[in-house]
């Protein structure tokens, strides 16, 4: 299916006019061009050219589309037609070491040329005839300064005065067109295994593949019979696998076309990747960064370049949120997507990946992925991509990864399971917790790593940010792990990578045995020296952590929890970091249940809710879909006869705090929760704004949601 | 089909080798005809018959992994062999330090197929009920003259005989019952130059149904 669905994505290209002159025509292929002769209508020699493909800076050879095949290797002479390099063009060999052979090939190159003199009717070619007879390679010697630097590559003709080249002029195609590559065809009738007619077989599978990271640079071969153990039943070279040589010339151009655009190829591990569909898509034109790293475009790039990264960041988000770019991506979800991966090995190419789906199949399959590496402290301007990923396992020496470290195969294996949607390598989770254990750090990247791998292959849900309530004892202790680094750090300082930092990996594969100590150990050394209003906050996440943990505290922890372990540690670390701040500058108030809310209303709301005895958890977790805010204030549990209610306190009546809830309101939409019940549960608001209410206000609007006969009201209460 | 039978066949690899893809191995996404005729031939074969597949089912997902794996460049060549056996002597070792090749390959994970096929009576007494009650005994008691392999030797397979006894559970999914496979080999033609024949294979509802090796769907 590979030679076939590229030889499909080679009459595509063809097809499209706007595309049509990218591929060589069968008959044609593409050689650098460095230098063109010019010549006078009459035939006499002008002057030399340098061909360069127009980029100023660092001018390069010109890819030329030229008649006949690329030369092969060997010591043979072979004379291309209207081509060849200086040599054989016109006798010119910078510090010649045997001039006889330059001057041979320069005889055979004229008589392949003078050989169609008759057949073609050009005053062009009729020009580069009579250049050629009167031509003899010592006067090329004679110009041997200008010469010896144009000459690097290939060389072609032209007549001065015209726009194109000898070999483009029409007559010159239509003699080719008609009598070919005399050369090379003696190519016996067969079936082709991918068409399914009969056609004349290939010998050789030319022209060579290039564009495979690691492979020999004058090309590899995807197809090709290179030693006797490769050949079965007396067959020989191309005869093993009969593929014609139109669909031959069809498939090598395709690749090598699809491994020339950097926007269609990514080297990854130990393997190239390329990626097209059957018909022009947005998922072809954006796959790209989904495997690689590009970086932010800096503030003095291109306008096109930061444009297509902001189209990029877009289309990207749009993967994420499921409902990718309207009705574009409806109409191409059935259209096929494929990608192949190529290792190479020396001057053959193995496959190490192809995957044929649609369009609408690897959307879901990306969309799963970037929402299994959702984490906290990810930015949507510096993604989870499979490279990241990969890296992450990479060792940190000093403050750099050592990319050496990586294993390549890993990387194949992560990106098959991000394509095919499979399981991903187990060695990834195992690979990750190792450099954590090394290192003593846990990266946004690593973290991300861990939740994917912990939600695709083991089912374990982990959400990207803190989840006060999650039931994991494994979870809960990272969390506690995280509150006592925190302590130690804000009460010691930097004490080069704290005592806590140090057993990390101890405690996170025997929790029991450590953690008991490490909290006496805070309780006496580190929690007194804190200041203001810390020690109680401390205190207050150490209290409602043990709450969840209720003693349940495990004497040792497998691999994958310890993964648990680890997100958990990482989270809480970023939650208290982040409020921390806001604690001690006095941002924050303590409710009496030892939650610290944001604000004098909100206190007043908890202890209200604490008087009527409606439980409820403070932000317990992000769960809202979008947008900057995701912590709802208030969760009231679901019951039997309804559902779990939202509430949100506004207190502050400013522009941008009102553009925040309005986000707020529409993502709790979307979450499916809104004032009159959502699917998800019902939202009840506490507009304050103007002025702060009583507390009977806040008791009707909250008898709305929540029936009258289940509020107990405390002894002694009065209405 | 009268003289009918229905094998279950198994196993964790399988690399039924793609021809044009046979240096760096990769695999046919289903089992090819001449492969599944390898198993029901290490079962059970004599001269006197020739196995002819008629049905292949897919049970599994179609999943692929990779693997490399160090073999050597070269084969000990037949003329050799040959001018050795009549000299009475002769090198015929192959210097593995001096030839080896690492060669990947994309293959196959976790197959189960049912191959249905019947045979035909070549030469010999007519006497098909003896050749079926043969080949069911053996299947039935896991007997084969080689252990039956899934593509290539090293994918060792597993089998069990279909007699009504139990149905293998079909866990295809969806996404993956209809697909057209193109042309894939279906055997190869030893009686003309070993020439190779292909069909154009489909897999509808998760079966194959395979033409007959002479028909006009197999060409070459």
């Amino acid at each position: 299916m590979i030679l076939q669905k590229l030889a499909a994505y080679y009459d595509r290209v063809s097809a499209d006019p706007a595309t049509a002159d990218v591929l060589p025509k069968p008959g044609y292929s593409l050689q650098q061009v460095s230098f063109c002769v010019v010549l006078k209508p009459d035939g006499t020699l002008q002057g030399f050219q340098s061909v360069t493909d127009g980029n100023e800076k660092k001018p390069r050879p010109r890819k030329l589309l030229v008649p006949g095949q690329s030369k092969p290797s060997g010591s043979g002479i072979n004379p291309c037609f209207l081509w060849d390099n200086a040599a054989y063009l016109i006798g010119f060999k910078a510090d010649d070491p045997k001039p006889e052979r330059t001057q041979e090939s320069f005889d055979k190159f004229r008589e392949r040329t003078l050989a169609a003199e008759d057949e073609i009717r050009s005053p062009a070619f009729a020009a580069v005839c009579s250049f050629l007879k009167s031509w003899s390679p010592d006067e090329a010697r004679e110009r041997a300064g200008e010469l010896t630097d144009i000459t690097t590559n290939f060389g072609v003709f032209k007549i001065a005065g015209e726009a194109r080249y000898v070999h483009d002029d029409p007559a010159v195609i239509a003699w080719w067109a008609a009598h070919g590559d005399a050369g090379g065809d003696d190519s016996t009738e067969g079936f082709c295994l991918v068409t399914g007619q009969h056609e004349p077989i290939a010998k050789l599978h030319e022209p060579k593949i290039k564009g495979v990271n690691g492979a020999q640079s004058a090309g590899a071969l995807l197809v090709s019979f290179n030693a006797p153990a490769y050949e079965s039943l007396g067959k020989a070279q191309g005869a093993n696998a009969p593929v014609g040589v139109a669909t031959t010339f069809k498939y090598t151009n395709a690749l090598n076309y699809l491994l020339s655009r950097p926007d269609r190829r990514t080297g990854l591990g130990d393997a190239t990747f390329t990626y097209w569909s059957d018909q022009p898509t947005q998922l072809e034109d954006f796959f790209d960064p989904i495997f690689g790293d590009q970086p932010a475009p800096k503030d003095d790039a291109a306008p096109e370049d930061k444009q297509r990264a902001l189209q990029v960041k877009t289309f990207l988000e749009h993967l994420r949120d499921g409902h990718a770019a309207g009705d574009a991506f409806d109409r191409e979800s059935d259209v096929g997507f494929y990608v192949l991966g190529l290792s190479p090995n020396a001057s053959r190419l193995s496959v190490r990946l192809w995957e044929q789906s649609t369009v609408g199949q690897m959307q879901k399959r990306l969309t799963t992925f970037m929402r299994e590496v959702e984490m906290d402290g990810i930015s949507a301007d510096y993604p989870v991509t499979v490279r990241r990923m990969v890296n992450a396992t990479a060792r940190i020496i000093g403050d750099k990864p050592d990319y050496d470290s990586i294993s390549p195969r890993l990387s194949g294996e992560v990106i098959r399971a991000v394509l095919t949607g499979k399981a991903f390598p187990q060695e990834l989770l195992i690979n990750v917790l190792a450099r954590i254990r090394a290192d003593s750090q846990c990266t946004p990247i690593r973290a991300a790593t861990l939740r994917a791998v912990l939600v695709r292959n083991q089912g374990v849900l982990v959400e990207p940010y803190l989840n006060k309530q999650h039931p994991s004892p494994a979870y809960n202790c990272g969390r506690v792990l995280a509150v006592l680094a925190f302590a130690q750090e804000e009460a010691l300082g930097n004490v080069n990578a704290g005592v806590i930092r140090r057993t990390l990996g101890s405690v996170m594969a025997t929790p029991g045995l450590q953690l008991g100590r490490l909290q006496r150990a805070a309780e006496v050394g580190h929690i007194p020296k804190l200041k203001r209003s810390l020690p109680d906050f401390v205190r207050d996440e150490l209290a409602s952590i043990s709450s969840q943990l209720k003693d349940d505290v495990p004497t040792q922890l497998s691999p994958v929890e310890q993964s648990v372990f680890m997100l958990g540690f990482y989270q809480q670390m970023r939650f208290t970091e982040s409020i921390a701040m806001q604690v001690s500058s006095g941002a924050r108030v303590r409710t009496r249940n030892g939650e610290w809310v944001r604000s004098n209303g909100e206190k007043q709301l908890a202890e209200l809710l604490t008087k009527l005895a409606i439980p409820y958890a403070y932000e317990p977790s992000a769960s809202l879909p979008t947008g900057p805010d995701r912590w709802p204030d208030f969760v009231v549990p679901a019951t039997d006869d309804r559902k779990m209610i939202f509430i949100e306190y506004l207190g502050m009546d400013t522009p941008e705090y009102n553009d925040r809830w309005e986000q707020k309101v529409k993502a709790y939409a979307l979450g499916g929760i809104t004032e009159d019940g959502g699917e998800k549960g019902r939202l009840l608001i506490i507009d304050a704004r103007k002025g702060r209410l009583d507390d009977i206000t806040i008791m009707n609007l909250l008898g709305k949601v929540i029936p009258i006969n289940s509020i107990n009201k405390t002894e002694g209460e009065t209405e | 089909m009268p003289f009918g039978i229905r094998l279950h066949v198994w196993g964790d690899f399988a690399l039924f080798s793609r021809p044009e893809f046979k240096a760096e191995r990769v695999s046919y996404d289903v089992i090819t005809p001449s492969a599944a005729r390898g198993v029901l031939e290490a079962v059970y074969w004599k001269p006197e018959i020739r196995w002819v597949i008629d049905r292949l089912r897919v049970l599994r997902p179609i999943r692929f992994t990779s693997q490399r794996r160090n073999e050597v460049a070269v084969k000990v060549p037949a003329n050799a062999v040959g001018s050795a056996m009549k000299a009475g002597q002769g090198n015929l070792g192959i210097y593995v330090e001096e030839q080896r090749q690492q060669r990947a390959a994309l293959l196959l994970r976790d197959v189960a197929y049912v191959i249905e096929a019947h045979f035909d009576i070549v030469s010999g007494e007519a006497n098909p009920a003896k050749h079926l009650d043969t080949f069911n005994r053996r299947a039935k008691a896991g007997q084969a003259f080689t252990r039956p392999y899934l593509g290539t030797r090293e994918n060792a397979a597993h089998f069990a005989l279909l007699d009504g006894s139990y149905e293998p559970h079909d866990e295809l999914p969806a996404d993956q019952r209809n697909k057209d496979l193109g042309w894939m080999l279906h055997d190869i033609d030893f009686a003309n130059d070993r020439q190779p024949r292909f069909f154009h294979a489909q897999l509808q509802d998760g079966l194959i149904t395979v033409p007959p090796f002479h028909s006009e769907g197999v060409r070459g």
